[in-house]
């Protein structure tokens, strides 16, 4: 497994790298221009779409190049296969917030925008800011989405299938995400200090659902 | 006889396709040509015996196992070649021969390399970069260094030069000099079969036609060249298909001894090729009447 791991960045590195430098001058060029608020260019708004950008990035590639041909004729079982896929999707996301973070340090205040400087100190100084509540929802919803996509991805996955539907969920996406916090962080708040567990238990249910589904839709697909 | 690949009623349906309930063995020990003309199914019984599409209906045993339910087992023994040869296309060939070769347990690096010294290709070359023929080459040297007991290979030879056709040919009889190898080898040009295959089994809009050893197709099997007014339909059973044209017909037979006996003057009987077993076997025999050219 970890072997299939390895090939998803060794595989894809240079191509991961120009998506990375892309997305870095898309979102510079919009902190200059004023645009990169706080509802589309959080400090996790810009993990995530990274994160997205990657995986999606490493699953077109695959599609393009038929690697799941060679996959599958390799000696490996289909359940090896989709966890790995699963692992390396997690380490892209875990990667992406973290440069996220990095971003709106170096990036955000070199760059001067005021109103993304205002937002990053209230996240960090803030003493009312339920921050463990804020990351336990955008982990959630980020586990949501990718319990579902990645399965039809391993089913339905073409090239052209991937492509339009990643547009569309992270179009769908940004525009859910703030209800989609309020009510996690409501949630959050009701459970009180067991929130958090509760709500890693469900991630982790979520996440291993869909990983049980994946590896039953691997099977079907037809390459 | 131990078979390497045993399939039973094995059915699979597309839109416009249907593979209906063929069953057939590959024996051990010998290379065995899957012939038949494009879009016969060919591909889709590889396929199929590699778990890339599923199967509707029937059995697939490799090595005596079932090929999904040992899927790690049974790969883990095979060496396959694509008819188009799929990897990454801006990576070069050491990067992608690291990146497939040690899923297999028994991978040998130094076999890879040297195979690509002998092909003759470079291992810092992008695999985009390569003709078709040079990836049939990367994808060969990819199945041959791992030790395979059952190489199944997919249209291998089209698209590579004649000189490297030959030594191809002469490798795969190499490989068969071990008594525990198999080698399954589809392919619509017939030629290649005809040098060295010791086993046929031809496949036509989906359905087995026959399976043969190709000694018997030699020895028993016959195109007799006669007259016209010699077919009739006392003798019809005879052949399994035919052509008329303007000097008399010709047929292909099962059964040389018989039609000896009873066309006894004015005939001829010739060693039947591949290629004229899947001329006088289209659709069924008996229909083959288009003029080969």
């Amino acid at each position: 497994m970890l072997r299939l791991l390895v090939n998803d960045f060794r595989l894809n590195a240079v191509f991961v790298f120009w998506v990375f430098l892309l997305f870095n001058l898309q979102l510079v060029l919009m902190a200059k221009l004023g645009i990169l608020g706080y509802e589309v260019g959080g400090i996790e708004s810009v993990g995530i779409a990274f994160a997205s950008a990657m995986v999606v990035a490493v699953f077109l590639r695959e599609e393009q190049n038929k690697g799941q041909i060679v996959i599958r004729s390799l000696p490996i079982s289909h359940a090896k296969v989709v966890c790995a896929r699963y692992l390396s999707i997690s380490l892209f996301v875990i990667a992406s917030v973290l440069y996220g973070l990095f971003f709106y340090v170096v990036v955000g205040s070199s760059i001067q925008n005021t109103y993304i400087q205002a937002h990053f100190i209230r996240f960090i100084r803030d003493p009312h800011f339920e921050i463990v509540h804020f990351c336990i929802a955008w982990a959630l919803a980020v586990s949501a989405t990718v319990s579902i996509a990645v399965p039809l991805i391993f089913r339905y996955g073409t090239f052209w299938r991937i492509l339009i539907g990643y547009v569309v969920v992270m179009v769908g996406w940004f525009r859910c995400v703030p209800y989609l916090l309020r009510w996690s962080e409501s949630a959050a708040l009701i459970f009180g200090s067991l929130g958090w567990v509760l709500f890693l238990v469900l991630m982790i249910a979520i996440l291993a659902a869909s990983i049980r589904l994946s590896i039953l839709l691997y099977g079907r697909k037809e390459l | 006889m131990e078979n390497v690949i045993e399939i039973e009623s094995l059915r699979k349906t597309y839109k416009d396709f249907i593979l209906k309930n063929v069953s057939f063995a590959v024996p051990k020990g010998y290379i065995t040509g899957l012939i038949g003309p494009n879009g016969a199914g060919k591909t889709t019984i590889i396929k199929l015996i590699m778990d890339l599409i599923r199967r509707d209906e029937g059995t697939i045993k490799v090595f005596g196992l079932d090929n999904k339910k040992h899927e790690v087992e049974v790969k883990e023994r095979i060496g396959f070649v694509y008819d188009t040869p799929y990897f990454y296309e801006d990576q070069d060939l050491l990067t992608l021969m690291r990146s497939i070769g040690p899923f297999y347990s028994r991978w040998n690096e130094k076999q890879f390399l040297s195979l690509l010294d002998r092909f003759g290709l470079s291992r810092k070359k992008k695999f985009g970069s390569l003709s078709k023929g040079m990836k049939t080459k990367f994808s060969l040297a990819l199945a041959l260094s791992h030790d395979a007991d059952l190489i199944i290979m997919d249209e291998p030879t089209t698209g590579l030069d004649p000189l490297f056709r030959r030594e191809f040919l002469e490798m795969l009889s190499e490989i068969m000099q071990s008594e525990e190898k198999a080698v399954l080898f589809s392919t619509h040009i017939t030629s290649d079969l005809d040098k060295v295959a010791d086993y046929v089994i031809l496949i036509e809009d989906g359905e087995l036609r026959c399976s043969l050893w190709k000694d018997e197709l030699q020895e028993k099997w016959g195109i007799v060249k006669a007259r016209e007014d010699f077919i009739t339909s006392d003798n019809k059973h005879l052949f399994k298909g035919w052509r008329k044209h303007q000097h008399g017909f010709e047929a292909l037979t099962s059964d040389v001894p018989t039609v000896r006996q009873l066309l006894t003057s004015e005939i001829l009987i010739e060693k039947p090729t591949l290629e004229d077993l899947i001329f006088f076997m289209h659709k069924g025999g008996n229909n083959a009447q288009t003029p080969r050219k």
